[in-house]
C-alpha cells in the first residue's frame, strides 16, 4: 500500500515540475535606444525612444497621453484615470494614493509616468526595478504648456503637442482678455471648497488658484500657508466671499448655507453657490481650459452670454 | 483646605477667561473689534451681519468645547471610581472606537439626510459608540451581576475590534473619504457642521447626565471602597453601577457624536484635580467639570490663535489634548508611579 | 432563646469550585457574641457573608429580625449591621475621619447633608478604636493595624445592631488585639451590640467569646460554650491532628501536639 502511494507521488511531482518549467517565459530584454530625460524631481532618467508599453499613475497624466493621441500604447492606468472614457477599460493598477508594485511589474511597461510628491515612494521603487519612471509635477497654470510639450517629446508626438498647447492657450487668453477688462475693484470675491470636511481651499502655489485669477476671480484664500489648505470657517466669513464655487460632490448648495453663520455671506445671500466637476478643475491637463472657461462662466454670467463663451 | 479653596477659585477664574478669550480671539475678526462687538450685543444693539455671524461661529464653537469638556471629565471622574482605576477614560468602554466605525460607515456610503438636525455621520458615530458600550456590557454581565474587572477587559476588545473595523473601511474608501475618518478620529471642533441646534441638544443630554453623576457624589465615594464594602454600608451596587455606566456612556457618545473622539481630557483632569481635591466626589466633580471644560476651550482656542498668528495649518483639537496630556501622565508616572 | 436578631435556616452555598456551605443552621439573638472557628476551608467567610446578606443562599433562608433578608432594602440592612472584612484595600486617598463618615451613608441616603450627630458618631467611633488623633490623616499612610482599627471605627459609625467581622485581629499586634476584643466585649454589654466573628485564633475565641461554632467541611459541627465545644476530642478531628487543652489561670488555652 505504502509502496503505491509512493510511486504516485513521484509521479505527480515529477509532472508539476515539468508544468513548470512550460510556464512564462522570462521577459526578453531588448536594447531599446534610449535617451537621457530631466523629470520634474531633478531626476535623470533613460527614457526609451519610442516607448510602446507606457503604464500612468496620474489622472492628469493619462488625459494628456490621450489628448497626444498616445492612448493606444498605454497599457495600464489607476483607478480614477476615468478621461476620455476608452481609458477606464485599461487594466488597473492601483489606486493614485496605493499604486501596486506587482501590477505594473506585470504589465512589463518600457516607461511609466507618475505624478511627483503624492507618488515618490513608487517612484523610488520602480527606479530601484530598472523602470523607467518619469515623475510630473503641476505647480501653477503653465505647466500644462510644460507637462504637454515634455510628454509629447517623449512619445514622439511633438507636432500634436504644440497643437495642444497652442489650442490650450489660445482658449485661456480668450478668456483672460475679456476678463483682464474688469477693473480689479469689481471682480468676485471668490471662495472655491475642495473638500467641506475639513473646510480646505486653494492659495498660491495652485494652479487651481491660478485659474481663479486667470478667470478674473478674487481668491479668498490668498494668504494660506499651502497651496491646498485649512481654512477657518470664521476667515470665510469675514473675507465675505461674492462666489462660492463647489468642487468635490460631498455637499450641496443648501447644505453650505445652513452651515452656522454662513447665512449672511454675499454669495449664500445672493444664492451664487455653484457646482463645478471637480475633474475640469482640479486636473492640470488639457480640460483645464474648459475649467477656467467655466469659473468665467460662473463668475460674470451675463458678460459670458454677451460674448459667447458657451461650452467648447 | 487652603489649597483647595485656591484651586477653585483658579478654576473659576480660568474658565471664564478662556471663555472670554474664547470669544474675543480669532482669524476673522480682531480682539478689539471682537470686544466691541460683543459689547454692543450686550446692551442689545444690532451689529453687522458679518460680526454677527463670526461671533455666534466663535459662540457655538466654545459651546461644544465646554460640553466636550464636561461630559468627558465628569464621565472619567465617575469612571475611575466605578472601575476603582485611576487610570480609566471614558474611551475605555470601547466608544471612541465604536464611533469611529460608524462614521467611518457613515463616511464611506456617503449617506446624506440623518435625524433631526443631525447628519447621518452623528447619528451613526452615536448608534456606533453605544454599539460599543452595549457589547461590553453584554460580555461582562453574568446572572445580573456585572463585573467591572469584565467589563474593562471586554472595553478593550471591542475598542480593538472596532478599530480593525475602521481599518478596513480606510483601506477599501477612496483617498478623500481616508482624510474625512481620519480627521474625524483626530476630534475636531471647528466644522461649520456643528450647529448651535446641535449643539444645544448635546447640551441637555451632558447637563442631564452629568446632573446625574453630581447627584451620586457620595455613593461614588463608597464604590470606591470596593464592591463588598460599598454593599455593606447600604449602597444598591448593581443599581448604582448601572446608573453611573449609563450616564458616563450617554454623556461620552453624544460629545463623540459631535466632535469626535478627544482625547485625554477623561483621564488627565480627574487625575490632576484629584491630586489636590482629593478623592471626595462632590467638590471632585465641580472643579473636574470646570476644569475639562477651560481644557478643551484653551484648546480649541489656542489651535485657532496659532494658525492664524503663525500662518501654520490648523490642527485639530484633539491634537493638542494629546500633546499636553501625554507628557503630563508621563510625568506623573515618573515622579509619583500613579 | 430570645428571638433571634439573624438567623441561617438550613442553607447551602455553593462556590464554582464547589460547595462551601451544606446545610447550615445557626441563630442568634440580640447580645449574643459568637465567634465561628474551623480549619481553612471550612467555610466561615462564606458563612459569615450569607448571615450578612452579600451572598445569597442556593438553598435554605436567611433572616433578619425575623424576616427574610432579601426583602429589605440596602439600605436598611447597613442601619441594622454592619460588616468588617479581612482584606480591604483603599487606594484613594481619604483620610480616617472622611473614611468612617461614608459609613453615615446608611442613614443620610445620597443627598441629605451631614449634621452634628454624624459628626459626633463618627468622633465617638474614632475615639473608641483610638485612631482618633490619626483623624485626618490620608488611609495610604496608615500601617495595616491602624488602618484596620479605622474599617472597625467605620463600622461602629454605622450604628448597627449587630456587627459582623471576618479575622478583625489579623494584623494587630497582642496589644491591639485586646483592645479591640475588650472594646467589642464593652460594646457588647452595655450597648447590646450583637457580635458575630470569624476567627482563626482558637485562644482568643475562648477568651472572649462566650459561644463558639464550630465549623468544618460546610457543616456545623458544634454549636455552644466556649468550654464544651473546644474540646479536644472535637478539634483533633477537625483539624486533623492532635489538639490539647490546658487551663491557665482561670483561662483555657487550645495547642496542637508537636510533630517528631
Amino acid at each position: 500500500m505504502v509502496k503505491k502511494g509512493y510511486r504516485a507521488f513521484l509521479v505527480t511531482a515529477a509532472v508539476a515540475a515539468a508544468l513548470a518549467a512550460c510556464g512564462k517565459p522570462a521577459p526578453r530584454r531588448v536594447t531599446e535606444e534610449t535617451r537621457s530625460f530631466r523629470d520634474d524631481l531633478g531626476r535623470d532618467v533613460d527614457v526609451p525612444v519610442a516607448p510602446r508599453r507606457i503604464i500612468c499613475t496620474s489622472p492628469e497624466m493619462t488625459e494628456i497621453l490621450f489628448a497626444l493621441g498616445a492612448g493606444g500604447r498605454v497599457v495600464g492606468v489607476v483607478r480614477g484615470c476615468d478621461w476620455p472614457p476608452a481609458a477606464r477599460e485599461l487594466p488597473s493598477v492601483g489606486d493614485f494614493s496605493n499604486v501596486s508594485l506587482e501590477r505594473v511589474a506585470a504589465l512589463e511597461p518600457n516607461l511609466v509616468i507618475a505624478a511627483g510628491h503624492e507618488q515618490n515612494r513608487i517612484v523610488a521603487q520602480l527606479e530601484r526595478l530598472g523602470v523607467p519612471t518619469v515623475a510630473f509635477l503641476a505647480p501653477d497654470i503653465a505647466s500644462v504648456r510644460r507637462n504637454v510639450k515634455a510628454v509629447g517629446a517623449i512619445v514622439g508626438e511633438e507636432a500634436k503637442a504644440a497643437e495642444l498647447v497652442a489650442a490650450f492657450d489660445e482658449k485661456i487668453s480668450a478668456i483672460t482678455s475679456e476678463a483682464e477688462k474688469v477693473p480689479l475693484g469689481d471682480r468676485p470675491r471668490v471662495y472655491l471648497e475642495i473638500c467641506p470636511e475639513p473646510l480646505m481651499t486653494v492659495a498660491e502655489g495652485s494652479f487651481v488658484r491660478d485659474a481663479i485669477v486667470l478667470a478674473g476671480g478674487v481668491n479668498v484664500g490668498a494668504g494660506l500657508p499651502r497651496p491646498y489648505s485649512r481654512i477657518e470657517a470664521e476667515v470665510v466669513i469675514a473675507r465675505d466671499p461674492e462666489v462660492i464655487v463647489l468642487c468635490h460632490g460631498g455637499t450641496t448648495a443648501a447644505d453650505v448655507a445652513a452651515r452656522t453663520g454662513w447665512g449672511q455671506i454675499t454669495a449664500v445671500r445672493e444664492k451664487k453657490i455653484c457646482e463645478l466637476n471637480p475633474d475640469l478643475i482640479l486636473r492640470a491637463g488639457p480640460r483645464l481650459a474648459e475649467g477656467v472657461a467655466a469659473l468665467y462662466r460662473i463668475f460674470y454670467p451675463e458678460r459670458a452670454e454677451g460674448e459667447g463663451i458657451g461650452e467648447s | 483646605m487652603n489649597r483647595k479653596v485656591a484651586t477653585f477659585v483658579t478654576l473659576g477664574c480660568g474658565l471664564l477667561a478662556v471663555c472670554a478669550a474664547s470669544a474675543l480671539m480669532g482669524p476673522g475678526l480682531g480682539p478689539a473689534a471682537s470686544a466691541r462687538a460683543l459689547g454692543k450685543l450686550f446692551a442689545g444693539g444690532v451689529l453687522p451681519a458679518d460680526e454677527y455671524a463670526i461671533i455666534v461661529v466663535r459662540m457655538t464653537r466654545l459651546a461644544a468645547a465646554l460640553c466636550v469638556g464636561v461630559a468627558l471629565a465628569t464621565a472619567g471622574t465617575s469612571l475611575q471610581a466605578l472601575l476603582r482605576n485611576p487610570l480609566a477614560d471614558p474611551y475605555i468602554l470601547g466608544i471612541a472606537a465604536g464611533g469611529g466605525f460608524g462614521a467611518a460607515v457613515a463616511t464611506a456610503l456617503g449617506l446624506g439626510g440623518g435625524l433631526a438636525a443631525f447628519s447621518a455621520v452623528n447619528v451613526f458615530a452615536f448608534a456606533g459608540a453605544l454599539a460599543a458600550v452595549m457589547a461590553g456590557f453584554v460580555v461582562a454581565r453574568a446572572a445580573g451581576i456585572l463585573s467591572v474587572h469584565a467589563l474593562l477587559l471586554a472595553g478593550v476588545m471591542v475598542g480593538a475590534f472596532f478599530t480593525s473595523l475602521i481599518l478596513l473601511v480606510l483601506a477599501v474608501v477612496p483617498a478623500r473619504d481616508q482624510h474625512a475618518v481620519f480627521l474625524w478620529l483626530m476630534g475636531d471642533l471647528a466644522s461649520p457642521d456643528i450647529t448651535p441646534v446641535k449643539v444645544g441638544f448635546t447640551a441637555a443630554v451632558v447637563v442631564l447626565c452629568s446632573g446625574v453623576l453630581f447627584l451620586l457624589a457620595r455613593p461614588l465615594d463608597i464604590i470606591a471602597l470596593g464592591e463588598e464594602s460599598a454593599f455593606h454600608l447600604g449602597l444598591s451596587v448593581e443599581k448604582f453601577k448601572l446608573l453611573v455606566l449609563g450616564c458616563a456612556a450617554l454623556a461620552t457618545a453624544s460629545v463623540v457624536a459631535l466632535a469626535g473622539p478627544i482625547g485625554f481630557v477623561g483621564i488627565v483632569v480627574p487625575h490632576a484635580l484629584r491630586r489636590i481635591i482629593g478623592p471626595r466626589h462632590l467638590p471632585l466633580l465641580a472643579a473636574a467639570a470646570a476644569g475639562g471644560a477651560a481644557l478643551v476651550a484653551v484648546g480649541d482656542t489656542l489651535v485657532r490663535v496659532t494658525a492664524d498668528y503663525f500662518n501654520m495649518p490648523i490642527v485639530p483639537v484633539g491634537v493638542f489634548t494629546a500633546l499636553v496630556g501625554a507628557p503630563y501622565f508621563l510625568v506623573i508616572l515618573r515622579k509619583k508611579g500613579y | 432563646m430570645a428571638a433571634p436578631l439573624v438567623e441561617a435556616l438550613d442553607v447551602y452555598f455553593s462556590w464554582p469550585t464547589g460547595p462551601a456551605v451544606k446545610g447550615v443552621s445557626f441563630a442568634a439573638a440580640a447580645g449574643e457574641m459568637v465567634a465561628v472557628v474551623g480549619p481553612n476551608g471550612a467555610g466561615k467567610s462564606t458563612l459569615l457573608r450569607l448571615l450578612s446578606g452579600y451572598l445569597k443562599p442556593d438553598r435554605g433562608e436567611v433572616r433578619l429580625a425575623g424576616r427574610d433578608i432579601g426583602r429589605y432594602g440596602r439600605r436598611d440592612v447597613a442601619r441594622l449591621a454592619a460588616f468588617v472584612p479581612q482584606y480591604s484595600e483603599v487606594n484613594l486617598p481619604y483620610t480616617v475621619a472622611e473614611l468612617a463618615m461614608l459609613a453615615r451613608y446608611a442613614r443620610l441616603g445620597p443627598f441629605r447633608p451631614a449634621g452634628g450627630r454624624d459628626r459626633d458618631v463618627v468622633a465617638e467611633a474614632l475615639e473608641l478604636t483610638g485612631v482618633a488623633y490619626l483623624a485626618d490623616r490620608p488611609v495610604s499612610q496608615l500601617s495595616g493595624g491602624e488602618f484596620q482599627r479605622t474599617v472597625l471605627a467605620r463600622a461602629l459609625a454605622q450604628e448597627p445592631a449587630l456587627i459582623f467581622l471576618d479575622e478583625p485581629t489579623a494584623h494587630l499586634d497582642i496589644s491591639h488585639q485586646v483592645q479591640i476584643f475588650s472594646l467589642l466585649k464593652r460594646l457588647n454589654a452595655r450597648r447590646g451590640l450583637t457580635v458575630i466573628a470569624v476567627l482563626h485564633d482558637l485562644n482568643m475565641a475562648a477568651a472572649h467569646f462566650p459561644r463558639v461554632v464550630l465549623l468544618a467541611s460546610g457543616e456545623v459541627e458544634a454549636d455552644g460554650v466556649a468550654d464544651e465545644v473546644l474540646a479536644e476530642d472535637k478539634l483533633s478531628k477537625v483539624y486533623g491532628c492532635i489538639v490539647k487543652t490546658r487551663t491557665v489561670e482561670g483561662r483555657r488555652f487550645v495547642f496542637p501536639e508537636l510533630q517528631q
